[in-house]
């Protein structure tokens, strides 16, 4: 049977040959762009370049003694030196480094690990904290330096626990990115790329084109193809509570009054991300007032900053808030009773 | 002679050859093309398809792996792609409707209506609307299982029929 999707050459109906010759004008048309040189490697300061050499002479010693062991498909995680990516540690199983079933070593940068359902590996992000992968998951090193640790999650689910300054551990999947402000978390991806993010200490923020959503410590957040992160939830958010904000998160306006009919104080979370959705004023102003309602809030944090959707104010709230999101049993102590 | 593989051209790129790269460049630009032009405005893509080729030349010495060389690939052009959106725009920036070829109203329609599709489709949609590729070719393109890009082309294009208010063919209703 012809398949004109599958297969161009195939006869196509009317409305298949109607949408190519309309996009057609927008197919590629450059040339190959001029390659500058590559850049030479650097030039390290003096001790670097000793210890280096001293690694390299280790390296040939190594090199020189060990047996050659010619294999069908080469291990890449065997082959990689320690600066080439992550160490890699398999806890069960035998996934695949590069195609090539592995025993671990280290993953290098561009390189694909794949887990099936008896798999397991524990990867460690430079001297920052470390990654479990498990089940049919698939993940990369995209980058590592000082500045920045970049992984890649293309289907799976990994346990990230990372002890660093913001920013300095990113996770990307097809559909969204995960940012670590210092925490421990899973993230999931199914092969269409929705997917979720569980925090389970510190703040992740979640991030798709222009959509950014703050999920902290004890909160979720769906990740939608096509759409983006979700509004983040509380772990015990209220059944009512999460239809509405799954309404809302699908347009549905109306939804957002409920939402903050429903909210108890322990969505502030919900609340304090959904003040970055809203644009109409009264619509913040009423976010704002269900906070301040639920939860004391510093009177430095001042509502027409906020209304007004000035980052500082909102930054200002949210630092009022972490200290719940934290500490949740606080929220069942008494008020103080100030004399 | 038959054609180099991607895994030969890849271990070539690392050495330095630059016609290896022309030949890389060759086959996976309209790929490239079709991720970028999932996401950004089209006028911003010819540009942005050549930045990720710049960065591929620079960093192929680190895929030790050549099999993994597409997927790698089409992360470093989704990457650039948001990055791009990230970026503030200048506010005299010309519109789409400032370049060649001008986008007829059509066009924009239905590339409003693939970039309302899920990620999985819409890329492999533009690869062959846009593109012209077959089912194996974006497989081999983007490192996808064959039997994806089918499920997938199928998918997306019963969804783009439904936003485009067309008529479903059977195909695609079973899959």
């Amino acid at each position: 049977v012809s398949d004109p999707l599958w297969d161009p050459r195939a006869p196509a109906d009317p409305d298949l040959a109607r949408l190519e010759r309309a996009l057609s004008p927008l197919r590629h048309r450059g040339a190959v762009p001029a390659l500058p040189p590559r850049r030479a490697p650097r030039r390290w300061p003096l001790a670097a370049a000793g210890a280096a050499l001293a690694c390299a002479a280790a390296l040939g010693v190594w090199w020189w003694r060990r047996e050659p062991a010619p294999q069908p498909v080469a291990d890449p995680c065997a082959a990689a030196a320690p600066g080439d990516g992550f160490k890699l540690e398999v806890t069960a199983g035998a996934p695949a480094c590069g195609g090539a079933i592995t025993a671990g070593g280290v993953l290098p940068v561009g390189t694909w690990l794949e887990t099936d359902a008896d798999d397991a590996a524990r990867i460690e992000v430079a001297d920052i904290g470390t990654v479990a992968v498990a089940g049919d998951s698939k993940v990369a090193v995209l980058a590592t330096s000082a500045a920045e640790h970049r992984m890649s999650l293309e289907r799976g689910a990994l346990h990230a626990r990372v002890t660093a300054p913001p920013r300095l551990f990113v996770v990307e999947t097809p559909e969204a990115t995960a940012i670590d402000l210092g925490c421990e978390y899973d993230l999931e991806v199914a092969a269409d790329g929705s997917g979720s993010l569980r925090v389970q200490s510190g703040i992740v923020e979640l991030a798709a084109g222009r959509r950014l959503v703050v999920v902290p410590m004890g909160a979720s957040a769906k990740i939608r193809p096509g759409l983006g992160p979700s509004t983040p939830w509380a772990s015990n958010a209220a059944e009512p509570l999460r239809q509405a904000i799954e309404r809302w998160d699908r347009g549905d306006a109306s939804a957002l009054a409920e939402i903050v009919a429903t909210a108890t104080a322990y969505d502030t979370v919900t609340l304090w991300n959904l003040l970055g959705q809203v644009d109409a004023a009264d619509e913040r102003g009423a976010v704002h007032d269900a906070i301040t309602a639920l939860v004391e809030v510093p009177e430095w944090v001042l509502r027409d900053r906020v209304i007004a959707g000035d980052p500082t104010a909102l930054e200002d709230l949210r630092e009022s808030l972490e200290h719940y999101w934290f500490f949740p049993e606080t929220l069942e102590e008494e008020p103080t009773e100030w004399e | 002679v038959s054609e180099p593989t991607v895994h030969d051209l890849v271990v070539r790129c690392r050495r330095g050859d630059r016609d290896a790269f022309a030949i890389l460049y060759e086959r996976f630009a309209g790929a490239v093309n079709a991720v970028v032009l999932a996401r950004v405005r089209w006028s911003d893509c010819a540009d942005l398809v050549q930045d990720v080729f710049l960065v591929a030349w620079e960093r192929l010495p680190s895929v030790r792996d050549p099999a993994a060389f597409p997927g790698w690939l089409m992360t470093i052009a989704r990457n650039r792609a948001l990055d791009h959106l990230r970026r503030p725009r200048p506010v005299d920036e010309p519109a789409d409707a400032a370049v060649d070829p001008v986008p007829t109203a059509e066009a924009r329609e239905i590339l409003d209506a693939v970039r309302e599709l899920p990620d999985a489709y819409r890329e492999v949609m533009l690869m062959r609307l846009v593109e012209g590729m077959s089912g194996p070719e974006i497989a081999e393109r983007t490192g996808l299982a064959p039997g994806s890009v089918r499920v997938n082309l199928h998918r997306g294009m019963k969804l783009l029929r439904e936003k485009l208010g067309l008529e479903a063919i059977a195909e695609e209703e079973a899959s």
